[in-house]
Formats: C-alpha cells, sequence, structure tokens
C-alpha cells in the first residue's frame, strides 16, 4: 500500500516541474497581477473575499463494483472559498445526495509562476456520512479523508481559465453499521490518488462555468460505503464535474 | 503552446487509464517435483495431514494460523488431490500439489491474496523427520509428535526464496457442520480468478478454495435450455467480444455455444454440465441454484431429480437446491405440480418459507444473526443460509456468534477458516 503514495508525488512532480521549467525563465513578483475571470478551482490568490459556485458531480461507479449495473450517481456539488490573506484562503464543498454526504474544507496557499501560470498547494479534510435503508434494515456508514493536493493553473487569455489538479487520497477511518451491529471500522492510509483537469471560463451575465473531469484510483471510494465492497486495489472512477460560478 | 498540449497530453495519458487488473497463475516449476523419481501419494495420509497448522515462518504474510485441507477433482478413474492452506491475512490461500520424493513428501503449487494481486509459487516439504515417515508408513503418532513443514515461497515473478514453516497444532473443527458455499461457482470475475465465474472450471477449483458447496446462476436460452450466466445480457465483463449483445434469452443454446466464450475462453455451461461436473468430478455436496430468469421452473426441477438421484446412485449425497429470490419464482416454483417434494431455498420472509414448503431459509446478510429467526426455523426442522458475505471479520461473527448452517460467499477460503479454526 505504501508504494502508492510515493507513484501519486512522482506524477505530481514530473508534471510541476515540466511546466516550471517551461517558463522558469520568468521571475515570480511580489505583485500579484489581477485576473478578470471567476474561478473557484484555478490555483490562484483571491481578491474577493468569498467565492462560491454551486453544480453538480457526476461519479460513474466502476463494472468491478457494480457488475451489469450501470450507476451514475450525481452529487449536488456547493463549493466555497474564503479569502484568509494575500496568498492563502480557505477552500470548502459540500457533495450532497441526500443519502449520503460528504464535506470538506481545507487551507490553500496559491500563488502565481508568471502571466501564465499559478500554482496552489493545500490540504483537505473530509468528513462524510451515509443512511440507507434495505428492506426496512438500516444501514448508515461515515468516514474522514484526508487529501493533500497541489493545482496549476494556466490563463489562456482573461477568461479561460485551465486547472490541473493531483491529489493524494487518505481514508482516515471508515466506520459502517447495519443495525446496530459494525461490519466495517477500518482505514487505509494511502488508499490512492486522483487527477482532474478543469476549465472556468465566462457563462452568462458575471456567473462563469466550470466543466471538469477528475479520474479518481483508489481501493475505497466513499460512495460505495454501503457496497461493503472488499477490494485492495486502486479501481478507477471517473467523475465530471460541472458548476456555475455565483 | 505546442510545449503545454504535449504535457498535458503526457499528463493524461498517464492519469486517466483504466488499468485492467490481474493475478496470473505464477510458474511452479520445481524439477525435483516433476523429476520420475517423485510418485504420487497414497490417498490415505490427506486425513492424517489436515489440521490447524501454525504459521512460524512468513506469519508477517499470511497470519499466524492456517487450516490445511484437502480436496480433489476425478476424471474418471484419474483423481488429482490438491491440498489447500487457508489463511485469515487478506483473504489468502495455497492450492498444492504433493508427491513423494524418496522418504519425505514434497509439496509445489502457488498462493493468492483474493483482497489484492498478489501471488506467488510455493515449494514445501516434509522431512522424515519432519512426519513423513509415519505419514507415508501409516504409523500412528505418539500425543508428543507433531507434522512439521518446511518451504519457501514467492512473490509474482521473484524467485521462490522467502521461508515459510507450519507446525500440526490441533485438528480440524468438526463438531457443528457449516456449508461452505461458493459464490458462482466459485468465484466472481472481479476476483481474478483462473477460471469464469459459472464457468465448469471453476466448479473444479471450488473446493480447493474449501468450500462444500457452489451456488449457480441459471438462465434460459431462447429454446429452453437451462444455462449459467449471472447477468441479463451479454457484456464485456462477462464475456468476451463476439459481437453478439443484448439479452442473453434472445439467444439459441447453438448460437451461445458457437459463437460466445466467457471471459477466460471457456464455453457458457449448461445447468446440466454443471451437474453432470459437481456429481462426477467434484467433492462438492450442496448446490444452490440461483433463480435468474422468470418463466416455467420445471426444466430445472427435472434436473434437480435427475443429478440428485445419479448422485445417490454413485454413493454420493448431494443436495441440489432450487433458489427462490423474489415473488416471481416463488409463483413459478408453486406452478409445479411436486414443488412440495422439491428442495428449495427461500429468500424472502419466514412466512414465504412456510408457504413455499423451502427446506432452508436464505436472508440477506446485511439484515444481522438474526438469531432468534434462525432457532424458528431450526424449530421446524428447517436450515438456514446466509448471503452473500464477503467481510471478513463479519464472516468470523457470523460463524463465532450465528446459528446461520451455511454461509454464501466469494470468499470461501476465508470462511472455511474461520470454521475449522473454532475450538
Amino acid at each position: 500500500m505504501t508504494k502508492r503514495l510515493p507513484l501519486f508525488l512522482l506524477q505530481t512532480f514530473i508534471v510541476a516541474c515540466s511546466l516550471f521549467s517551461a517558463n522558469a525563465q520568468q521571475p515570480t513578483t511580489d505583485v500579484i497581477p489581477r485576473i478578470y475571470a471567476k474561478s473557484v478551482f484555478f490555483p490562484y490568490p483571491m481578491e474577493k473575499h468569498w467565492k462560491s459556485s454551486i453544480g453538480f458531480v457526476l461519479t460513474t461507479m466502476p463494472q468491478e463494483i457494480t457488475e451489469e449495473q450501470h450507476y451514475r450517481i450525481p452529487a449536488i456539488d456547493f463549493h466555497v472559498l474564503k479569502k484568509v490573506s494575500k496568498r492563502w484562503y480557505i477552500d470548502g464543498r459540500v457533495n450532497a445526495q441526500i443519502v449520503q454526504n460528504m464535506l470538506s474544507i481545507g487551507p490553500r496557499w496559491a500563488t502565481p509562476i508568471n502571466k501564465k501560470l499559478s500554482i496552489a498547494v493545500g490540504d483537505d479534510i473530509a468528513c462524510w456520512f451515509g443512511f440507507i435503508t434495505t428492506e426496512g434494515f438500516k444501514t448508515r456508514g461515515g468516514g474522514w479523508l484526508n487529501t493533500p493536493n497541489i493545482s496549476l493553473g494556466y490563463q489562456f487569455n482573461n477568461k479561460i481559465l485551465l486547472t490541473i489538479k493531483g491529489e493524494a487520497l487518505m481514508n482516515l477511518s471508515f466506520k459502517a453499521y447495519t443495525g446496530e451491529t459494525p461490519v466495517a471500522n477500518t482505514h487505509r492510509l494511502f488508499s490512492g490518488s486522483a487527477f482532474s483537469i478543469i476549465l472556468e471560463q465566462p457563462l452568462y451575465s458575471h456567473h462563469s462555468l466550470t466543466l471538469g473531469f477528475r479520474a479518481v484510483y483508489t481501493d475505497f471510494y466513499w460512495q460505495t460505503w454501503a457496497l461493503f465492497e472488499t477490494f485492495q486495489r486502486n479501481i478507477y472512477y471517473p467523475e465530471v464535474i460541472v458548476g456555475l460560478i455565483l | 503552446m505546442k510545449k503545454y498540449i504535449l504535457i498535458l497530453s503526457c499528463f493524461f495519458l498517464v492519469a486517466s487509464c483504466t488499468k485492467r487488473f490481474s493475478a496470473p497463475l505464477p510458474d511452479t516449476t520445481w524439477s525435483a517435483f516433476d523429476s520420475a523419481k517423485a510418485t504420487p501419494l497414497i490417498s490415505s495420509i490427506n486425513n492424517r495431514l489436515e489440521g490447524v497448522y501454525a504459521i512460524t515462518n512468513g506469519n508477517g504474510t499470511f497470519g499466524d494460523t492456517a487450516v490445511l485441507k484437502w480436496s480433489y477433482t476425478a476424471n474418471g478413474r484419474d483423481t488429482s488431490f490438491y491440498l489447500s492452506i487457508l489463511c485469515e491475512t487478506e483473504v489468502s490461500y495455497f492450492i498444492c500439489e504433493a508427491k513423494r520424493l524418496d522418504t519425505n513428501i514434497i509439496f509445489k503449487g502457488y498462493w493468492r491474496k483474493m483482497v489484492n494481486t498478489e501471488t506467488g509459487a510455493v515449494r514445501l516439504t516434509i522431512s522424515r523427520k519432519g512426519g513423513a515417515d509415519k505419514l507415508l508408513n501409516n504409523i500412528a503418532f505418539a500425543s508428543t509428535d507433531t507434522v512439521n513443514i518446511e518451504g519457501i515461497y514467492g512473490s509474482g515473478p521473484l524467485a521462490t526464496d522467502q521461508p515459510l514453516s507450519l507446525k500440526y497444532i490441533r485438528p480440524l473443527y468438526k463438531a457443528k457442520p457449516l456449508e461452505i458455499i461458493a459464490h458462482r461457482g466459485g468465484g466472481r470475475t472481479s476476483d481474478l480468478l483462473p477460471a469464469s465465474e459459472n464457468s465448469l472450471e471453476i466448479i473444479k477449483m471450488a473446493s480447493q478454495f474449501g468450500a462444500t458447496g457452489v451456488e449457480i446462476d441459471v438462465r434460459l436460452t431462447s429454446d429452453g435450455v437451462p444455462i449459467l450466466f449471472h447477468d441479463k445480457s451479454l457484456n464485456e465483463r462477462v464475456v468476451q467480444r463476439s459481437g453478439l449483445y443484448g439479452d442473453i434469452d434472445n439467444y439459441t443454446y447453438q448460437q451461445l455455444y458457437t459463437l460466445v466464450r466467457l471471459i477466460k475462453g471457456e464455453r457458457i455451461p449448461t445447468l446440466r454440465e454443471a451437474l453432470n461436473t459437481i456429481v462426477y468430478n467434484t467433492p462438492l455436496q450442496f448446490v444452490w441454484l440461483d433463480t435468474k430468469y422468470s418463466g416455467n421452473l420445471q426444466p430445472m426441477r427435472d434436473l434437480q431429480k435427475e443429478f440428485t438421484a445419479k448422485a445417490t446412485a454413485i454413493g454420493r449425497k448431494v443436495e441440489i437446491v432450487i433458489g427462490l429470490p423474489d415473488d416471481d419464482a416463488v409463483n413459478n416454483f408453486m406452478a409445479l405440480k411436486d414443488y412440495k417434494a422439491a428442495a428449495s431455498v427461500c429468500e424472502l420472509s419466514l412466512e414465504d418459507v412456510e408457504r413455499t414448503g423451502a427446506t432452508i431459509w436464505a436472508p440477506r446478510w446485511t439484515l444481522g444473526k438474526q438469531n432468534d429467526e434462525v432457532d424458528k426455523v431450526h424449530a421446524a426442522g428447517k436450515r438456514a443460509m446466509v448471503w452473500t458475505l464477503d467481510v471478513p471479520a463479519s464472516i468470523n461473527d457470523f460463524i463465532t456468534q450465528g446459528k446461520f448452517d451455511g454461509i454464501l460467499s466469494n470468499y470461501p477460503s476465508v470462511t472455511a477458516y474461520y470454521h475449522y479454526v473454532r475450538q
């Protein structure tokens, strides 16, 4: 299991170095240039005190887990950012499916690298919980997830923002009960990794659109808690992210 | 810009690919085992080797205790015996063949962890002093005697050089029998086993995983032939690409036989072939026919009667039960003229068990151990089995704290482990 974190770090490091070295001749400045496009994923120091978006995340469940059924589970996605200082802000998200929900929060440090490129690093802590009644029998589960992450941003112009994000997935705890009987109480420290590509651009009026794709590779994905799967291998969960930046 | 596009392309090439997992059988070649000097063992020593063993070397990988259990596959007059070593850690097991070499007993085979893809080769030896002398010469063990098994194992393609030692500590638990039922004939496609789910090949392997019975999925072809297939439609989860798509019951048996192969290349078996394999080629004693179609159950009932009689005729007791997973299956079952004489397993309520005359009640495991309900079933002279239980800690809990007579699992090896290590 410990082999997975170095792999994630290596991949992220290679990408970061490639992008950074491509622009190393342009020094970082203390004066942060303004960007006019709205964003919630783009790694850039915040100008406003608050930013938010609302949308949905659509995850396709893999065949290893759902077999012949093809589940695509949409979750309402509410995303809010709060400026803390010049380069620091707090990133919070709520993914809600009513029967199972996740809340995450974490700090970001962001800085521009040059006129086009910027970078952010952060660490999110997430809490998820779910309640499902099957054949009159109550099942519940919950857990904590930690995701250290790094984002690289590229401005195509002042309107279109591209973000590439890498995350390490660390399931700090996972508990599930059928009735009052515990059926799972475990953790998987290096569960896997996730890679995202996200585009943000103006849509109408003062609102912008977020379109993203997130490739999750993990041996435990929180939305599958009620299936009690036992695989300890990194299964692929593709996610589509759609949001309206308010 | 080209530079960025290239970098982005590389990033997503690396990051966005679905990995195809596999756990291929390792190379188990061992010249000493394969030499002419090594001769088959007489089967009488098999029972004497079975037991609970302490793992004194290799316990970091496989746990502190193992269950040793024999199984066989019969092919006419040829019978191949297999020693299974069943462990708790990450649902690991070994499957070995055995031979006599001079005064030693030697084993070669492979190990696998079911929850991931780890596997490797293994070579074991019982030396003359380690117990082979008494086993081979059928000499009774003194109370102070024990059996010591020494050997080495490898990991993946790496050299087979890690030490493994087992020491006999006590006999297998046999006070209360438990039906250990392997799901889909032995295991699912997603478990990356050497054979496809619901194939004849996986049924032959089921007892090597510690199973005493199998659950198999029954559907009807368009021309009324009962076959083994789980999914409603032909899809790439279970079959190789063939150009045929859609519901499997749209196709005749001949079309499926000619054009479709399961994911590991086997043909889709008929229920007749499956029952024939179970009765004549395996030591399996319990068959759960999971009814996956809606319609006349008479073809299943006819085969149930035929193969129960065939097993009896060769001195075997094989219990074949018709699964009743929903109201539709119940209605079709009760439409049979002799349904009261047909052994069945009802997954619905206790009232439905009573109404259908089912011999077994089988609730979903997430409904809990339900000891009071199981007591009622036992009081009515019936049995209770639970499905499909894969979480190892819960399997142990159901075995030690529950009262069920059988457990259906994708992990029969760890079910067998928890059952046989009881004291």
